[in-house]
């Protein structure tokens, strides 16, 4: 049967798969609706309202599964690597959007498809393979119960080169903060996507396609990349991520994100460049080689191999070589290798590491605060390499009290009682990547982020104009976002020097606008875009002229849709909480005492500052500030009556 | 399932394509698998993003690069989007992790 490409970036068709009844079908997907919402994550949002009921469990079977894979997703657009999977998260109970690159996306499109939406819940084991228009529902009981990464190397032996998604056994055992992985190489669902997949008893998705993506006007979509090739030769960086990736990151990563002990100190700076950067310098104990995402020029991912010591010849895949080390210092595992090691059962098993450390560390502080004690909870509970596999084992398989952790924090303070709660750092249920003391104001988006703390984010605040050290500077990068000069002004008219409750509403649109076309969000691809450039790519990959305003306005669209889904699940301002800790102080890497402080780091600002900027973020997005959520007037403004009317039906507007 | 799509993925490899090109020098350590290469590659010659189509094969794991029957012989188009200096026009330099110029081109 012939096989026409779109020529429009869009592969033009949504794959449904509904694993109960074990029926696949194909629907077109209607490219009027990219006008409003783009593609990608936008489309996504819009599945999900249409197919997601309000109120269920995120592990029951009526849980459903979104794939999206933008239009710039396929093309040589650098950075297109960004898949989307929307579902219900079951650490959180929010409606939320994961990503991950590797090449299982790209698959997609090359295979024709923009969506798939997967539904209901297989009898046993299975996997959903994806070739051009060959999809079927396998078998994957010899699969059922192997590790992460052994699934995915027995996948490729078998099906040869394609893209690969899988969990392992803690996905399997629907522990609540089970991710899953990409080729081996991208974690794909913090918050427990991993279990959700096991709670459809799919253990993988594999995809190959083999009928290409092509673009509305060729000749203008080459002049873009092109330009953007030549810019990046000249990028200043470029050598420092090839050597480093993302330890490139090193003072960033370091000035924000190493809290340790419970979110009581910080990694010495001079112990973390050490056993962070040094080893990679000085080719000590590692090897490393760089890995790219498919279609990505700024490869920050690595393949790591030990080259000395117990676990001489153990490989890591992902961004391995600066998290094994940070890793070690939290947990005062001396050996290189034993860090590593833990590392590599974490992948295997499908456990999130963000959140298994957050939850480790924590549980060892309250036991070192006698507010528990190993024997009660019959586990050893020190900082140390056995402790930590014993853990990771126990929550995996859900053995005695990792049975209570696995269903995660809440089960977790909830059965400990005892006040532990207030040493639980958690944000909707969900651990955040970033300390108030030491981002600062910068820290706000955490809290009103609708899925809770999210790493997807991070990608502005930390990477670019968080950055900004004048007024002039922020002035340049907040526009490089999309903010228009009035929103900027209103910014910089505060006495915090930049409003970033109003500045949260520019970079997730920002954020959004990436997911939307599949390009990743992270500073080494997001430096390079811009939103005029953004509206040329897809308007000469698609054929759908758009402005950058109306790109901006499309983002926008698509959040307060993604928004409502979780007004529907009954989240509002209520939910959006700063964790109290963040109004404390602390040592931070360098000896010195830190406070949030404002936005050009001239003076400390006050708990009631901080949290007043609920407020602002609300007005700035137009929403009801007393609530937190959008007004039916936002709704109707930007199109979405229908979900306006669904809000006010069910008395939420 | 044929052989050559177990191992390849491919159902009808025009060839198990070995070949080298006297113009072009491969060093396989710094693929980092991105597939900008191949993707410049079926885009020119058959008008569409598409690996399966691309005249430049990169096998798993990055652990070799060959080209198949069908790559034109003179044609070094993708070694000019390699910013990884996996491959490269043999009259060309290059430091440590920048990109070899192709102004030359």
């Amino acid at each position: 049967m012939g096989y026409e490409p779109l020529n429009r970036g869009f592969g033009g068709t949504i794959l449904h798969v509904d694993l109960s009844a074990g029926d696949i079908w194909q629907e077109p997907l209607d490219l009027a609706i990219a006008t409003d919402f783009l593609g990608g994550w936008g489309i996504n949002q819009r599945l999900a309202y249409q197919h997601l009921s309000p109120g269920i469990d995120p592990l029951s079977v009526e849980n459903v599964l979104i794939l999206g894979a933008g239009p710039l997703i396929g093309t040589i657009a650098p950075g297109a690597s960004k898949f989307m999977c929307t579902t219900k998260f079951p650490l959180t109970g929010t409606i939320a959007t994961a990503s991950a690159g590797a090449r299982f996306g790209h698959h997609l499109k090359w295979a024709g498809y923009d969506h798939v939406v997967i539904t209901g819940r297989a009898k046993g084991p299975v996997y959903l393979s994806i070739f051009d228009d060959e999809v079927e529902i396998c078998d994957a009981k010899h699969l059922w119960g192997k590790s992460l990464l052994e699934t995915t190397e027995k996948l490729w032996d078998e099906h040869g080169g394609c893209g690969v998604v899988s969990i392992g056994q803690a996905g399997e055992n629907l522990v609540r903060f089970a991710l899953a992985l990409v080729d081996n190489m991208a974690s794909l669902g913090r918050g427990g996507l991993g279990a959700v997949m096991g709670s459809k008893n799919l253990k993988a998705m594999v995809a190959r396609g083999t009928r290409g993506v092509g673009v509305s006007d060729p000749k203008r979509f080459m002049k873009l990349i092109d330009s953007l090739f030549e810019r990046r030769k000249k990028w200043a960086g470029r050598e420092a991520v090839a050597t480093l990736g993302l330890a490139a990151l090193s003072e960033v990563i370091l000035g924000q994100m190493t809290f340790t002990k419970n979110w009581t100190e910080t990694y010495p700076a001079d112990e973390y460049y050490k056993r962070s950067v040094a080893p990679i310098l000085e080719g000590k104990w590692l090897k490393r080689r760089p890995l790219a995402c498919g279609v990505c020029f700024s490869a920050d991912k690595d393949v790591v191999e030990l080259t000395e010591g117990e676990y001489k010849g153990l490989v890591l895949r992902g961004e391995r070589a600066s998290a094994g080390s940070g890793y070690g210092i939290r947990f005062d595992i001396q050996d290189h290798g034993e860090a590593a090691k833990v590392l590599h059962t974490l992948d295997e098993y499908g456990l999130c590491m963000v959140t298994f450390n957050s939850l480790a560390d924590f549980l060892i502080y309250i036991c070192e605060k006698e507010i528990i004690t190993e024997e009660e909870v019959g586990l050893p509970l020190r900082r140390d390499f056995d402790s930590m596999m014993n853990l990771a084992e126990k929550i995996t398989f859900r053995e005695g009290f990792g049975n209570t952790l696995a269903d995660g924090w809440l089960e977790t303070i909830n059965k400990i009682g005892r006040g532990s709660e207030k040493y639980a750092v958690i944000i909707k249920g969900l651990d955040p990547q970033i300390d108030g003391r030491m981002s600062g104001i910068n820290a706000f988006e955490q809290v009103v982020c609708p899925r809770g703390p999210s790493g997807q984010f991070l990608a502005a605040g930390v990477y670019g104009v968080a950055s900004a050290d004048s007024a002039d500077r922020f002035r340049q990068l907040a526009n490089r976002e999309g903010a228009p000069e009035e929103a900027i002004n209103r910014m910089l008219d505060s006495p915090l020097g930049v409003n970033t409750g109003r500045l949260a509403r520019y970079d997730e649109d920002w954020a959004i606008l990436f997911n939307c076309l599949g390009l990743c969000g992270r500073g080494f691809i997001n430096r390079f875009y811009t939103p005029a450039i953004c509206a040329e790519i897809y308007s000469a990959a698609t054929g759908i002229e758009l402005s950058p305003e109306e790109l901006m306005q499309a983002a926008e669209r698509s959040f307060n849709l993604w928004k409502a889904l979780n007004v529907r699940e009954g989240f509002s301002r209520k939910d959006d909480v700063f964790p109290d800790i963040w109004f404390g102080t602390i040592t931070d890497p360098w000896g010195r005492e830190a406070r949030a402080m404002d936005f050009f780091k001239t003076r400390p600002v006050s708990r009631e500052e901080f949290e007043a900027l609920l407020d602002d973020y609300y007005d700035e997005r137009g929403w009801d500030i007393e609530k937190g959520i959008p007004t039916r007037g936002k709704l109707t403004e930007l199109g979405l009556d229908d979900v306006a009317q669904d809000l006010s039906r069910r008395g939420l507007l | 399932m044929t052989l050559s799509r177990a191992l390849f993925g491919k159902e009808d490899v025009t060839t198990m394509g070995q070949l080298k090109k006297k113009n072009i020098s491969i060093d396989v350590e710094r693929c980092t698998g991105c597939l900008i290469c191949q993707l410049i590659c079926s885009f020119t010659y058959t008008g569409a993003f598409n690996p399966a189509k691309a005249r430049i094969v990169i096998e798993r794991d990055q652990k070799e690069i060959h080209f198949t029957d069908e790559c034109v012989q003179n044609c070094h188009l993708c070694t000019r989007y390699c910013v990884y200096s996996a491959i490269m026009r043999k009259d060309e330099t290059s430091k440590v992790g920048s990109i070899a110029s192709t102004e030359a081109n």
